[in-house]
């Protein structure tokens, strides 16, 4: 899975610790979902997308999709 | 929001997982030298013995469940896979260990205390997932 959250991130120019604490996870858990080493629960993937104003195939996507 | 990885709770594990050691080292013992010495034992003298060496898992028990609670979903799944490692692992060795020191093909040197085999284990479990981990598993 390869996602966005990274460059909608650097967009609002939040840290990893402060998009945490906006979601209520830790640092950690945003940089495994970043980097792709972990995929994030449907509810989680759905509090980045609501709090980014996207949806969440704008943030997330497979990577075999073009 | 302070999450299971925060500097305050490393701390506040250090101390529960050192606890825990320290309740699985000396419960048994005192259990069993309860148990052993008093071979005519009252029921409530060998009941009590049986407490004592049960209650010791407890706090290890309680670690895992305020562990559980604190974690994020990615925490949880980074702990549940070590636990569970470390689980099998220790189960495995001390299993072993136990037949192989009731056949006395055991060396004296080989014994380890349970709280020692129970570490090496959360340890191997630790570099076990962190390598997983590191190769996008």
């Amino acid at each position: 899975m390869k996602n966005r959250l990274r460059v909608l991130r650097a967009e609002r120019a939040w840290s990893q610790q402060e998009l945490g604490d906006r979601l209520g996870v830790s640092r950690q858990a945003i940089n495994a979902v970043e980097t792709g080493k972990f995929d994030p629960s449907l509810p989680l993937a759905m509090k980045l997308a609501r709090i980014f104003n996207q949806t969440v195939e704008q943030i997330f996507s497979l990577e075999d999709d073009a | 929001m302070a999450r299971l990885t925060s500097v305050r709770q490393i701390w506040t594990f250090i101390l529960g997982y050192g606890g825990s050691l320290l309740a699985l080292g000396i419960a048994p013992a005192v259990a069993m030298r309860m148990l052993h010495d008093h071979p005519h034992a009252s029921t409530a003298h060998a009941i009590s013995g049986v407490l004592v060496g049960t209650l010791g898992v407890v706090p290890v028990v309680l670690l895992l469940l305020w562990m559980y609670r604190r974690s994020d979903e990615y925490e949880r799944h980074g702990m549940l896979l070590v636990t569970g490692i470390a689980f099998a692992l220790a189960l495995v060795v001390m299993t072993a260990l136990d037949y192989l020191a009731f056949t006395d093909l055991l060396p004296a040197w080989v014994w380890l205390p349970r709280w020692v085999t129970v570490t090496i284990c959360w340890v191997i479990s630790l570099i076990a997932v962190r390598v997983a981990r590191g190769r996008h598993l």
